[in-house]
């Protein structure tokens, strides 16, 4: 379930998807490049116009190694937005240089090569503004012009009006309302785009958030209907309306966290960090009915941090309801702490799937929701943003690793100057 | 003669509220955790009534239905989900379901009472 489209609000995500559609770009013109231009040169060996061919392979050569470059600014610029939008740019004017130089070879206005320009235009309606579109079309108007009378005048043929009017007003006219159609469709597919995931986004929201809210129904209508035996059966039921309770609360407080900057800490206390530890892991556990899967090792260190538990209760909680969530009943989930001299490190390990290659690109997004193979995943998709989001706020840190035989997560919080700390082994 | 249930969810408390409840008031119940589990089931047993959630993990309630093509004319297929969605709904209306239920307003009793109010024919 992807509703990553949902947000395009952010910078970082901007970025991001600015930076996946120059890949794709480049990656689109390496094939473009490669099979126009050089099945072009052959077909010149071929017929025997040896002279066009070479001009087509130095045309096509120099393309290549000009789309190297932005590859490798891509990747070296990645995520800066403005330098991401600099390159599509650059990409626009390469595309519109080859397209004119091939014009240009095929004598001008006799050209079957017009449609290259196609390229550029519909390759400016990724960065999402109409008026790029536009220029773009004028430009290969121009660039088309330009080829025509660079050709006439570099081989010294008379310029007749006549002959050249019918392509100089037709194909800048075509730019145009090819340009006009790019953009109606552009506008059409992103307000259905958003439209679609904003409705499947409304729809998980209701259904994640109802979901607690009916189980604590069930669960009075079966404590009404049972008649107990004991107290401690009772308790069980009890312990499930908690466990509700915590779920529906956890997800309020993700979607508040997600909403907007992390205002400063209003409450900064002394943690008992082993004990909070203790204390989060066995009721997350409890909730999930997984408390004999529990592996603690807190190597009997005793020390407090100072901070926000409520905050830190959130983080501990989204990463072991994942851990939980995403293993099988009965598989060892491992938690333990250690200490160096900055940081105080959380490790949070599960024996589940792992994550997919898709899924490890998208697990830090907002609304990004791995489908469990092994059972009911709750959520939003929020819980690795936020816990992301609230740890890098105090200055730490949280790293994944996943593979085939688990995952692993790792939170690194810095020691303050103010904990204390030591072991009593 | 008591009546077979298989029950597609893949929350363990909503497993154990419902299928508990149903038990002791006279149905055989069958969990299965997800759509996969639930498709080999019904081919080895025919059930009276399927009770399926539609967000499950592997094969989902709705492929579910798409796959469970043989069904047997006795079973009633009831979708049990708190989505409702118009155009889920609709989908799952047009894949042959008995009813569709939204959880929050069919608690283990109150779907008791709806289950012994449809006219099941014996297995």
């Amino acid at each position: 379930m992807d509703l990553s489209k949902f947000s395009i609000t952010g910078e970082a995500e901007r970025a991001n998807t600015l930076w996946l559609q120059n890949e794709r770009l480049i990656r689109l013109r390496w094939m473009y490049f490669s099979t126009l231009i050089f099945i072009a040169a052959a077909a010149n060996y071929i017929a025997h116009y040896s002279v066009l061919g070479h001009r087509y392979l130095v045309i096509g050569a120099i393309g290549l190694a000009l789309n190297g470059l932005l590859y490798l600014s891509n990747k070296a610029f990645g995520r800066r937005r403005r330098v991401l939008s600099v390159l599509m740019v650059l990409q626009l004017v390469l595309d519109l240089g080859v397209a004119t130089a091939a014009t240009y070879l095929q004598h001008g206005e006799q050209a079957r090569t017009t449609a290259l320009y196609c390229l550029p235009i519909v390759s400016a309606a990724l960065i999402f503004e109409p008026a790029i579109v536009y220029a773009t079309a004028i430009s290969s108007g121009l660039g088309y012009v330009a080829a025509i009378i660079g050709y006439m005048s570099t081989h010294y043929l008379p310029f007749s009006l006549s002959q050249f009017l019918v392509p100089l007003v037709f194909y800048p006219t075509f730019f145009l309302i090819f340009a006009q159609l790019v953009v109606y469709l552009m506008r059409v597919t992103t307000e259905k785009t958003r439209d679609q995931a904003y409705e499947a986004f409304l729809a998980l929201l209701a259904h994640q958030l109802k979901h607690p809210a009916s189980t604590v129904n069930a669960i009075i209508d079966y404590m009404e209907h049972t008649p107990f035996k004991t107290v401690e059966e009772q308790k069980t039921y009890i312990t499930m309306l908690k466990a509700e309770n915590h779920n529906l609360l956890l997800q309020l407080n993700n979607l508040l966290t997600t909403a907007g900057d992390l205002p400063p800490a209003s409450k900064a206390s002394t943690i008992d960090l082993p004990k909070f530890l203790q204390q989060i892991t066995y009721q997350v556990a409890e909730d999930q009915l997984r408390v004999e899967d529990v592996k603690l090792h807190l190597h009997d260190l005793s020390f407090t941090i100072m901070g926000d538990s409520e905050r830190l209760r959130t983080v501990l909680a989204n990463v072991l309801n994942n851990a939980f969530q995403y293993s099988k009943a009965g598989s060892p989930v491992s938690i333990s702490l250690r200490v160096t001299t900055d940081h105080a490190i959380i490790t949070i390990d599960d024996k589940g799937s792992g994550m997919s290659r898709n899924a490890k690109h998208r697990m830090f997004q907002k609304y990004s929701i791995h489908q469990s193979t092994e059972g009911a995943v709750q959520g939003l998709g929020l819980g690795l943003f936020v816990s992301k989001k609230i740890v890098t706020a105090y200055g730490g840190s949280l790293h994944i690793v996943t593979d085939k035989a688990g995952t692993k997560v790792i939170i690194m919080l810095k020691r303050g100057n103010h904990e204390q700390a030591h072991t009593t082994d | 003669m008591s009546k077979h249930i298989l029950l597609i969810e893949d929350f363990p408390v909503i497993q154990h509220l419902y299928a508990d409840h149903l038990q002791r008031n006279g149905f055989e119940v069958d969990v299965a955790p997800d759509g996969k589990q639930a498709l080999e089931l019904v081919q080895t047993k025919t059930y009276d009534f399927i009770l399926v959630d539609l967000l499950l993990p592997n094969v989902n309630g709705i492929e579910f239905l798409e796959q469970f093509t043989n069904r047997p004319p006795t079973t009633k297929v009831i979708v049990l989900s708190d989505f409702n969605e118009p155009h889920t709904v609709e989908k799952a209306h047009n894949l042959g379901i008995a009813a569709y239920l939204i959880k929050a307003e069919n608690t283990p009793s109150e779907l008791l009472e709806k289950l012994n109010a449809m006219e099941a024919p014996a297995a």
